[in-house]
């Protein structure tokens, strides 16, 4: 019987040893698989998502750089601040608001595509990387 | 509720002697990489191997063939 994961989504992509596979680029086919299955699925994220399936390294989102009031010369010399402008303030605070909702959904997302690619494992594969 | 010690999330994974509780999507994929290719890897160099042997039996052809002609 031909292994096929247990993801519909995943079109029978799997990953597989190279004693099992047919095909060589296969890991590449299937992590091309899981990106698409991504950005059906979870297609909000899918911008953090591209150093996962470019680098294979965890995304990370960055905060919101706050607006600091700016200390500048005038042309006598003398020390003069500028204060953030308000349109800035309330953009950072808008971001600042969004951030924790968005680790969470990240964190959602990549705990689900970790199961997914778990889930697409042939046995043999599973136990490689087990031991 | 945290997860079962047999779901996917929870698994150990032993890797360089190190065992590793994760459910860190990269590290999957960078293990799986590494335990796909692997054999890959070893074949290019068991070609490259037979490269090599191979173009030192024609060198030694070859120097037979002057030998003899000499």
């Amino acid at each position: 019987m031909v292994f096929k994961g247990k993801v519909i989504g995943m079109n029978s992509n799997v990953f597989q040893l190279p004693s099992e596979r047919k095909k060589k680029s296969q890991f590449d086919d299937t992590l091309e698989a899981l990106k698409i299955y991504a950005l059906k699925e979870h297609s909000k994220d899918i911008a953090c998502l591209e150093t996962l399936f470019s680098d294979l390294e965890l995304p990370v989102i960055s905060k919101a750089i706050k607006p600091e009031v700016v200390i500048q010369t005038d042309e006598q010399g003398n020390l003069f601040s500028t204060a953030p402008d308000q349109v800035d303030l309330d953009l950072y605070d808008k971001a600042l608001g969004k951030y924790d909702p968005k680790c969470e959904r990240l964190n959602d997302t990549l705990r689900t595509l970790f199961n997914v690619a778990w889930a697409q494992l042939s046995d043999l594969l599973r136990n490689e990387i087990q031991q | 509720m945290s997860p079962g010690p047999n779901s996917a999330t929870y698994y150990e994974m032993k890797y360089n002697n190190k065992v590793r509780k994760t459910d860190d999507v990269a590290m999957l994929l960078k293990l799986i990489k590494e335990a796909t290719h692997d054999i890959g890897q070893k074949v290019n160099e068991y070609d490259k191997v037979d490269e090599i042997q191979r173009q030192l039996l024609r060198t030694a052809k070859c120097q037979k063939t002057i030998m003899r002609h000499a």
